[in-house]
Protein backbone atom coordinates (compact mmCIF):
# COMPACT_ATOMS: atom_id res chain seq x y z
CA UNK A 1 0.00 0.00 0.00
CA UNK A 2 1.13 3.21 -0.90
CA UNK A 3 1.33 6.59 0.94
CA UNK A 4 -1.66 8.00 -1.64
CA UNK A 5 -3.76 4.90 -1.16
CA UNK A 6 -3.30 5.13 3.02
CA UNK A 7 -4.47 8.83 2.37
CA UNK A 8 -7.25 7.80 0.15
CA UNK A 9 -8.52 5.15 2.46
CA UNK A 10 -8.76 7.80 5.38
CA UNK A 11 -10.21 10.16 3.91
CA UNK A 12 -13.23 7.23 2.64
CA UNK A 13 -13.37 6.33 6.05
CA UNK A 14 -13.83 9.54 7.74
CA UNK A 15 -16.60 10.10 4.74
CA UNK A 16 -18.30 6.90 5.66
CA UNK A 17 -19.20 7.78 8.82
CA UNK A 18 -20.92 11.00 7.71
CA UNK A 19 -23.12 9.64 5.08
CA UNK A 20 -25.87 7.90 7.36
CA UNK A 21 -26.14 11.55 8.64
CA UNK A 22 -26.32 13.44 5.00
CA UNK A 23 -29.11 10.49 3.98
CA UNK A 24 -31.04 10.81 7.09
CA UNK A 25 -30.93 14.28 6.66
CA UNK A 26 -32.21 14.63 3.34
CA UNK A 27 -35.27 11.89 3.87
CA UNK A 28 -37.45 14.50 5.86
CA UNK A 29 -39.14 14.05 2.39
CA UNK A 30 -39.82 11.33 0.53
CA UNK A 31 -37.23 10.53 -2.04
CA UNK A 32 -35.79 7.62 -4.25
CA UNK A 33 -32.84 6.40 -4.86
CA UNK A 34 -31.44 8.00 -7.92
CA UNK A 35 -33.27 11.51 -6.64
CA UNK A 36 -31.45 11.15 -3.21
CA UNK A 37 -27.94 10.42 -5.19
CA UNK A 38 -28.43 13.80 -7.45
CA UNK A 39 -29.43 15.49 -4.15
CA UNK A 40 -26.59 14.59 -2.22
CA UNK A 41 -23.86 15.11 -5.41
CA UNK A 42 -25.50 18.87 -6.04
CA UNK A 43 -25.20 19.30 -2.34
CA UNK A 44 -21.54 18.38 -2.61
CA UNK A 45 -21.78 15.03 -0.54
CA UNK A 46 -19.36 12.40 -2.52
CA UNK A 47 -21.30 9.00 -1.94
CA UNK A 48 -21.79 6.24 -4.85
CA UNK A 49 -24.81 5.06 -5.87
CA UNK A 50 -23.48 1.45 -5.02
CA UNK A 51 -23.24 2.57 -1.71
CA UNK A 52 -25.92 4.83 -1.20
CA UNK A 53 -28.64 1.79 -2.49
CA UNK A 54 -27.51 -1.22 -0.11
CA UNK A 55 -27.37 1.49 2.65
CA UNK A 56 -31.05 2.58 2.15
CA UNK A 57 -31.87 -0.92 2.61
CA UNK A 58 -29.93 -1.18 5.78
CA UNK A 59 -31.24 2.04 7.57
CA UNK A 60 -34.28 0.18 6.69
CA UNK A 61 -34.07 -2.88 7.93
CA UNK A 62 -32.94 -1.05 11.16
CA UNK A 63 -35.96 0.86 11.35
CA UNK A 64 -34.76 3.89 10.51
CA UNK A 65 -36.48 4.56 7.34
CA UNK A 66 -39.74 3.50 5.83
CA UNK A 67 -40.14 2.20 2.11
CA UNK A 68 -43.45 2.70 -0.13
CA UNK A 69 -43.54 1.61 -3.80
CA UNK A 70 -44.88 3.81 -5.83
CA UNK A 71 -46.72 1.92 -9.24
CA UNK A 72 -48.30 5.19 -10.58
CA UNK A 73 -45.82 6.44 -12.72
CA UNK A 74 -44.16 4.86 -15.81
CA UNK A 75 -41.36 3.45 -13.69
CA UNK A 76 -42.09 1.67 -10.54
CA UNK A 77 -40.23 3.76 -8.26
CA UNK A 78 -39.16 2.57 -4.29
CA UNK A 79 -39.42 6.14 -2.00
CA UNK A 80 -37.70 5.72 1.46
CA UNK A 81 -38.39 8.19 4.44
CA UNK A 82 -37.71 8.79 8.15
CA UNK A 83 -39.30 7.12 10.33
CA UNK A 84 -40.33 7.83 13.68
CA UNK A 85 -37.63 6.14 15.09
CA UNK A 86 -35.27 7.23 12.36
CA UNK A 87 -36.19 11.06 13.14
CA UNK A 88 -35.57 10.97 16.83
CA UNK A 89 -32.44 8.92 16.09
CA UNK A 90 -31.25 11.45 13.24
CA UNK A 91 -31.79 14.39 16.30
CA UNK A 92 -29.41 12.68 18.28
CA UNK A 93 -26.86 12.20 15.65
CA UNK A 94 -26.92 15.84 14.59
CA UNK A 95 -26.46 16.96 18.27
CA UNK A 96 -23.20 14.41 18.66
CA UNK A 97 -22.30 15.59 15.73
CA UNK A 98 -21.87 18.84 16.95
CA UNK A 99 -20.11 18.10 20.27
CA UNK A 100 -18.04 15.96 17.99
CA UNK A 101 -17.41 19.04 15.89
CA UNK A 102 -16.63 21.28 18.12
CA UNK A 103 -14.09 18.77 20.18
CA UNK A 104 -12.66 18.26 16.68
CA UNK A 105 -12.19 22.14 16.25
CA UNK A 106 -11.06 22.57 19.84
CA UNK A 107 -8.12 19.59 19.35
CA UNK A 108 -6.84 20.66 15.72
CA UNK A 109 -6.90 24.38 17.01
CA UNK A 110 -4.46 23.68 20.01
CA UNK A 111 -2.20 21.83 17.33
CA UNK A 112 -1.84 24.96 15.63
CA UNK B 1 -29.83 -5.45 -26.29
CA UNK B 2 -29.18 -2.52 -24.31
CA UNK B 3 -31.34 -3.89 -21.61
CA UNK B 4 -29.85 -7.35 -22.09
CA UNK B 5 -27.00 -5.94 -20.13
CA UNK B 6 -28.73 -4.23 -17.22
CA UNK B 7 -30.65 -7.50 -16.83
CA UNK B 8 -27.32 -9.99 -16.75
CA UNK B 9 -25.90 -6.81 -14.33
CA UNK B 10 -29.03 -7.41 -12.05
CA UNK B 11 -28.85 -11.17 -12.43
CA UNK B 12 -25.16 -11.05 -11.13
CA UNK B 13 -25.76 -9.21 -7.93
CA UNK B 14 -28.85 -10.88 -6.91
CA UNK B 15 -27.90 -14.46 -7.42
CA UNK B 16 -25.52 -13.76 -4.92
CA UNK B 17 -28.52 -12.70 -2.36
CA UNK B 18 -30.67 -14.40 -0.09
CA UNK B 19 -33.44 -15.52 -1.40
CA UNK B 20 -35.91 -13.87 0.38
CA UNK B 21 -34.24 -10.32 -0.86
CA UNK B 22 -33.88 -11.13 -4.33
CA UNK B 23 -37.04 -9.77 -5.80
CA UNK B 24 -37.21 -6.45 -3.84
CA UNK B 25 -33.91 -5.63 -4.43
CA UNK B 26 -33.67 -6.79 -8.26
CA UNK B 27 -36.60 -4.38 -8.40
CA UNK B 28 -35.05 -1.17 -6.79
CA UNK B 29 -31.95 -2.08 -8.57
CA UNK B 30 -33.63 -1.87 -11.77
CA UNK B 31 -35.67 1.03 -11.08
CA UNK B 32 -32.20 2.84 -9.84
CA UNK B 33 -30.31 1.79 -12.71
CA UNK B 34 -32.98 3.03 -15.40
CA UNK B 35 -33.55 5.94 -13.58
CA UNK B 36 -29.32 6.41 -13.68
CA UNK B 37 -29.72 5.79 -17.73
CA UNK B 38 -32.52 8.19 -18.25
CA UNK B 39 -30.14 10.92 -18.55
CA UNK B 40 -27.58 9.71 -21.01
CA UNK B 41 -28.21 8.20 -24.86
CA UNK B 42 -28.31 4.68 -24.84
CA UNK B 43 -25.35 3.51 -25.67
CA UNK B 44 -23.11 0.79 -24.34
CA UNK B 45 -20.55 3.19 -23.14
CA UNK B 46 -22.50 4.57 -21.20
CA UNK B 47 -24.28 1.47 -19.76
CA UNK B 48 -21.32 0.33 -18.72
CA UNK B 49 -20.19 3.75 -16.92
CA UNK B 50 -23.36 3.20 -14.91
CA UNK B 51 -23.10 -0.22 -14.17
CA UNK B 52 -19.39 0.34 -13.35
CA UNK B 53 -20.56 3.03 -10.47
CA UNK B 54 -22.48 0.34 -9.01
CA UNK B 55 -19.36 -1.46 -8.93
CA UNK B 56 -18.58 -5.17 -9.29
CA UNK B 57 -21.57 -7.15 -8.80
CA UNK B 58 -20.49 -9.26 -6.25
CA UNK B 59 -19.27 -6.14 -4.14
CA UNK B 60 -22.44 -4.93 -4.65
CA UNK B 61 -23.90 -7.97 -3.75
CA UNK B 62 -21.83 -7.97 -0.56
CA UNK B 63 -23.43 -4.36 0.39
CA UNK B 64 -26.70 -5.40 0.09
CA UNK B 65 -26.26 -8.72 2.53
CA UNK B 66 -24.13 -6.52 4.85
CA UNK B 67 -21.40 -8.20 6.90
CA UNK B 68 -23.14 -11.18 7.72
CA UNK B 69 -21.12 -14.51 6.83
CA UNK B 70 -22.40 -17.93 5.08
CA UNK B 71 -21.61 -21.11 5.80
CA UNK B 72 -23.52 -21.77 2.87
CA UNK B 73 -23.28 -18.94 0.30
CA UNK B 74 -26.73 -17.48 -0.22
CA UNK B 75 -27.03 -18.50 -3.88
CA UNK B 76 -26.60 -21.90 -2.68
CA UNK B 77 -29.33 -22.19 -0.23
CA UNK B 78 -32.44 -23.26 -2.01
CA UNK B 79 -30.01 -26.09 -3.77
CA UNK B 80 -28.83 -26.76 -0.31
CA UNK B 81 -31.87 -27.39 1.43
CA UNK B 82 -33.55 -29.58 -1.56
CA UNK B 83 -30.23 -31.45 -1.49
CA UNK B 84 -30.25 -31.71 2.34
CA UNK B 85 -34.24 -33.35 2.13
CA UNK B 86 -33.43 -35.46 -1.15
CA UNK B 87 -30.27 -36.72 0.68
CA UNK B 88 -32.59 -37.74 3.47
CA UNK B 89 -35.37 -39.19 1.81
CA UNK B 90 -33.30 -40.94 -0.54
CA UNK B 91 -31.18 -42.13 2.46
CA UNK B 92 -33.81 -43.53 4.51
CA UNK B 93 -35.57 -45.37 1.47
CA UNK B 94 -32.24 -46.96 0.36
CA UNK B 95 -32.12 -48.22 3.88
CA UNK B 96 -35.67 -49.56 3.85
CA UNK B 97 -35.06 -50.90 0.77
CA UNK B 98 -32.40 -52.83 2.37
CA UNK B 99 -34.30 -54.37 4.91
CA UNK B 100 -35.33 -57.53 3.58
CA UNK B 101 -32.08 -58.40 1.82
CA UNK B 102 -30.08 -58.05 5.25
CA UNK B 103 -32.86 -59.79 7.02
CA UNK B 104 -32.04 -62.70 4.87
CA UNK B 105 -28.45 -62.59 5.09
CA UNK B 106 -28.82 -61.89 8.96
CA UNK B 107 -32.10 -62.70 10.58
CA UNK B 108 -33.98 -59.46 12.56
CA UNK B 109 -32.11 -59.34 15.61
CA UNK B 110 -28.99 -57.85 14.46
CA UNK B 111 -30.95 -56.22 11.60
CA UNK B 112 -32.92 -53.57 13.74
CA UNK B 113 -29.88 -52.86 16.12
CA UNK B 114 -27.85 -52.07 12.52
CA UNK B 115 -30.98 -50.19 10.98
CA UNK B 116 -31.38 -48.13 14.12
CA UNK B 117 -27.55 -47.74 13.96
CA UNK B 118 -27.15 -46.82 10.62
CA UNK B 119 -30.40 -44.59 10.46
CA UNK B 120 -29.17 -42.32 12.78
CA UNK B 121 -25.17 -42.26 11.95
CA UNK B 122 -26.60 -41.84 8.17
CA UNK B 123 -29.05 -39.15 8.69
CA UNK B 124 -26.17 -37.85 10.57
CA UNK B 125 -23.38 -38.00 7.74
CA UNK B 126 -25.65 -37.04 5.37
CA UNK B 127 -26.36 -33.60 6.77
CA UNK B 128 -22.54 -33.23 7.77
CA UNK B 129 -21.16 -33.89 3.88
CA UNK B 130 -23.97 -32.17 2.54
CA UNK B 131 -23.21 -28.87 4.25
CA UNK B 132 -19.85 -29.35 3.76
CA UNK B 133 -20.07 -30.27 0.18
CA UNK B 134 -22.13 -27.03 -0.16
CA UNK B 135 -19.77 -24.84 1.83
CA UNK B 136 -16.90 -26.06 -0.33
CA UNK B 137 -18.97 -24.94 -3.26
CA UNK B 138 -19.63 -21.64 -1.59
CA UNK B 139 -15.91 -21.09 -0.90
CA UNK B 140 -14.52 -21.51 -4.01
CA UNK B 141 -14.43 -18.61 -6.32
CA UNK B 142 -15.97 -16.83 -3.70
CA UNK B 143 -15.96 -13.00 -3.67
CA UNK B 144 -14.36 -11.79 -6.92
CA UNK B 145 -14.86 -7.98 -7.01
CA UNK B 146 -11.84 -6.84 -9.25
CA UNK B 147 -12.27 -3.50 -10.10
CA UNK B 148 -12.04 -3.93 -13.78
CA UNK B 149 -14.69 -5.86 -15.52
CA UNK B 150 -16.51 -5.72 -18.35
CA UNK B 151 -20.09 -6.23 -19.66
CA UNK B 152 -18.84 -9.22 -21.24
CA UNK B 153 -17.87 -10.75 -17.29
CA UNK B 154 -21.28 -10.50 -16.67
CA UNK B 155 -23.28 -14.06 -16.22
CA UNK B 156 -25.53 -15.30 -19.03
CA UNK B 157 -29.18 -15.31 -18.02
CA UNK B 158 -30.74 -18.93 -17.45
CA UNK B 159 -32.58 -19.40 -20.75
CA UNK B 160 -36.51 -19.33 -20.05
CA UNK B 161 -37.12 -22.25 -23.05
CA UNK B 162 -34.33 -24.62 -22.13
CA UNK B 163 -35.36 -27.94 -21.26
CA UNK B 164 -36.70 -28.77 -17.99
CA UNK B 165 -35.57 -32.39 -16.29
CA UNK B 166 -38.09 -33.42 -14.07
CA UNK B 167 -37.82 -34.05 -10.61
CA UNK B 168 -39.81 -36.36 -10.17
CA UNK B 169 -38.41 -38.53 -12.54
CA UNK B 170 -34.93 -38.14 -11.48
CA UNK B 171 -35.77 -38.80 -7.75
CA UNK B 172 -37.79 -41.91 -9.20
CA UNK B 173 -34.20 -43.06 -11.37
CA UNK B 174 -31.49 -42.56 -8.29
CA UNK B 175 -33.84 -44.49 -5.58
CA UNK B 176 -34.38 -47.07 -7.77
CA UNK B 177 -30.83 -47.09 -9.90
CA UNK B 178 -29.09 -47.08 -6.04
CA UNK B 179 -31.37 -49.29 -4.41
CA UNK B 180 -31.70 -51.85 -7.08
CA UNK B 181 -27.76 -51.29 -7.87
CA UNK B 182 -26.99 -52.15 -4.62
CA UNK B 183 -29.40 -55.21 -3.69
CA UNK B 184 -27.49 -56.57 -7.10
CA UNK B 185 -24.13 -56.40 -5.87
CA UNK B 186 -24.72 -57.48 -2.74
CA UNK B 187 -26.54 -60.33 -4.16
CA UNK B 188 -23.55 -61.14 -6.39
CA UNK B 189 -21.29 -60.38 -2.92
CA UNK B 190 -23.31 -63.54 -1.55
CA UNK B 191 -21.99 -65.79 -4.20
CA UNK B 192 -24.75 -65.66 -7.41
CA UNK B 193 -24.97 -69.32 -8.28
CA UNK B 194 -24.67 -68.59 -12.50
CA UNK B 195 -21.36 -66.72 -11.85
CA UNK B 196 -18.35 -67.26 -12.07
CA UNK B 197 -17.13 -65.39 -8.97
CA UNK B 198 -13.30 -65.54 -9.44
CA UNK B 199 -13.90 -63.54 -12.50
CA UNK B 200 -16.73 -61.51 -11.08
CA UNK B 201 -15.52 -60.71 -8.18
CA UNK B 202 -12.39 -58.09 -8.97
CA UNK B 203 -15.68 -56.21 -11.62
CA UNK B 204 -17.33 -55.65 -7.89
CA UNK B 205 -15.54 -52.77 -7.55
CA UNK B 206 -16.72 -50.78 -10.69
CA UNK B 207 -19.97 -52.28 -10.23
CA UNK B 208 -20.07 -49.74 -7.05
CA UNK B 209 -18.42 -47.07 -9.17
CA UNK B 210 -21.18 -48.12 -11.42
CA UNK B 211 -23.95 -46.91 -8.83
CA UNK B 212 -21.95 -44.13 -7.32
CA UNK B 213 -21.77 -42.24 -10.64
CA UNK B 214 -25.43 -42.87 -11.14
CA UNK B 215 -25.99 -41.48 -8.12
CA UNK B 216 -23.85 -38.44 -9.06
CA UNK B 217 -25.69 -37.82 -12.20
CA UNK B 218 -29.05 -37.88 -10.57
CA UNK B 219 -27.94 -35.17 -8.39
CA UNK B 220 -26.04 -32.56 -10.64
CA UNK B 221 -29.28 -33.56 -12.38
CA UNK B 222 -31.52 -32.25 -9.59
CA UNK B 223 -29.06 -28.95 -8.64
CA UNK B 224 -29.06 -27.56 -12.35
CA UNK B 225 -32.56 -28.77 -12.99
CA UNK B 226 -32.36 -27.92 -17.02
CA UNK B 227 -30.31 -29.83 -19.88
CA UNK B 228 -27.39 -27.51 -19.53
CA UNK B 229 -23.11 -27.99 -20.19
CA UNK B 230 -22.50 -29.32 -16.84
CA UNK B 231 -25.12 -31.82 -16.74
CA UNK B 232 -24.44 -32.88 -20.06
CA UNK B 233 -21.01 -33.76 -19.60
CA UNK B 234 -21.37 -35.59 -16.96
CA UNK B 235 -24.21 -38.01 -18.16
CA UNK B 236 -21.81 -38.50 -21.11
CA UNK B 237 -18.80 -39.33 -18.88
CA UNK B 238 -21.21 -41.88 -17.11
CA UNK B 239 -22.96 -43.74 -20.36
CA UNK B 240 -19.31 -43.98 -21.69
CA UNK B 241 -18.07 -45.24 -18.05
CA UNK B 242 -21.00 -47.71 -18.54
CA UNK B 243 -19.87 -48.46 -21.87
CA UNK B 244 -16.54 -49.63 -21.48
CA UNK B 245 -17.63 -51.42 -18.53
CA UNK B 246 -20.06 -53.63 -20.03
CA UNK B 247 -17.94 -54.09 -22.98
CA UNK B 248 -15.37 -55.62 -20.58
CA UNK B 249 -18.11 -57.38 -18.55
CA UNK B 250 -19.82 -58.76 -21.00
CA UNK B 251 -16.19 -60.16 -22.73
CA UNK B 252 -15.08 -61.88 -19.75
CA UNK B 253 -15.92 -65.31 -19.34
CA UNK B 254 -18.04 -64.27 -16.41
CA UNK B 255 -20.60 -67.33 -16.18
CA UNK B 256 -20.44 -70.42 -14.26
CA UNK B 257 -19.97 -73.22 -16.88
CA UNK B 258 -21.63 -75.51 -14.39
CA UNK B 259 -25.17 -73.97 -16.38
CA UNK B 260 -23.90 -75.11 -19.39
CA UNK B 261 -23.86 -78.79 -18.28
CA UNK B 262 -26.91 -77.85 -16.53
CA UNK B 263 -28.89 -76.90 -19.60
CA UNK B 264 -27.18 -79.18 -21.63
CA UNK B 265 -27.97 -82.03 -19.27
CA UNK B 266 -31.74 -80.90 -19.39
CA UNK B 267 -32.04 -80.04 -23.21
CA UNK B 268 -30.94 -82.08 -26.33
CA UNK B 269 -28.79 -79.58 -27.26
CA UNK B 270 -24.70 -79.86 -27.08
CA UNK B 271 -23.26 -78.69 -24.92
CA UNK B 272 -21.45 -76.64 -27.30
CA UNK B 273 -24.15 -75.48 -28.82
CA UNK B 274 -25.19 -73.74 -25.72
CA UNK B 275 -22.29 -72.46 -25.21
CA UNK B 276 -22.45 -70.30 -28.67
CA UNK B 277 -25.54 -69.61 -28.30
CA UNK B 278 -25.05 -67.57 -24.78
CA UNK B 279 -21.73 -66.02 -26.62
CA UNK B 280 -23.91 -65.07 -29.30
CA UNK B 281 -26.39 -63.19 -27.27
CA UNK B 282 -23.46 -61.95 -25.02
CA UNK B 283 -22.40 -60.10 -28.60
CA UNK B 284 -25.92 -58.93 -29.22
CA UNK B 285 -26.57 -57.58 -26.12
CA UNK B 286 -23.08 -55.66 -26.49
CA UNK B 287 -24.44 -54.08 -30.03
CA UNK B 288 -27.72 -53.53 -28.27
CA UNK B 289 -25.95 -51.66 -25.60
CA UNK B 290 -23.70 -49.59 -28.15
CA UNK B 291 -26.41 -48.53 -30.08
CA UNK B 292 -28.63 -47.68 -26.92
CA UNK B 293 -25.84 -45.31 -25.43
CA UNK B 294 -25.30 -44.01 -28.62
CA UNK B 295 -28.93 -43.18 -29.58
CA UNK B 296 -29.38 -41.49 -25.67
CA UNK B 297 -25.95 -39.78 -26.24
CA UNK B 298 -27.17 -37.68 -29.41
CA UNK B 299 -30.71 -37.17 -28.69
CA UNK B 300 -29.36 -35.73 -25.49
CA UNK B 301 -26.78 -33.01 -26.83
CA UNK B 302 -29.61 -32.64 -29.54
CA UNK B 303 -31.81 -31.31 -26.87
CA UNK B 304 -29.03 -28.48 -25.83
CA UNK B 305 -28.20 -27.62 -29.37
CA UNK B 306 -32.32 -26.77 -29.79
CA UNK B 307 -32.52 -25.55 -26.77
CA UNK B 308 -29.62 -23.07 -27.35
CA UNK B 309 -30.49 -22.26 -30.84
CA UNK B 310 -33.92 -20.64 -29.86
CA UNK B 311 -32.66 -18.55 -27.17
Amino acid sequence: MNDESILSNLIAELRRGTQVLAVLGQLHKDQYGYSLLQDLSTKGIKIEAGTLYPLLRRLESQGLLVSQWDTQETRPRKYYTLSPLGLETYTSLVKEWQLLIDTMNQILKEEQ
Amino acid sequence: MMNQWVERYIYAVSKKLPVSMREDVSKELRANIQDMIADEPLKEENISDILHKLGHPNQLANSYRGKERYVIAPEHYDNYISALKLFGVIFVIVAVTTIPLTVYVDGWRTVAKALFRSLSEGLLNTFTWTTIGFWIMGSWGKNDTKETWKLKDLPELPKPNQRKISRGETIFEIIFGVSFGLIFISWMQNGFPFFNMDIVRPFLIFFYISVLFDFCVGIVKLIYGTWCIPVVIVSTIEKIYSLIFSYFFLRSDFLNHEIYTTIADNSEYSIETIKNTIDLSKEILLIVIVVGTTVSILTMFYKVYKANRKA
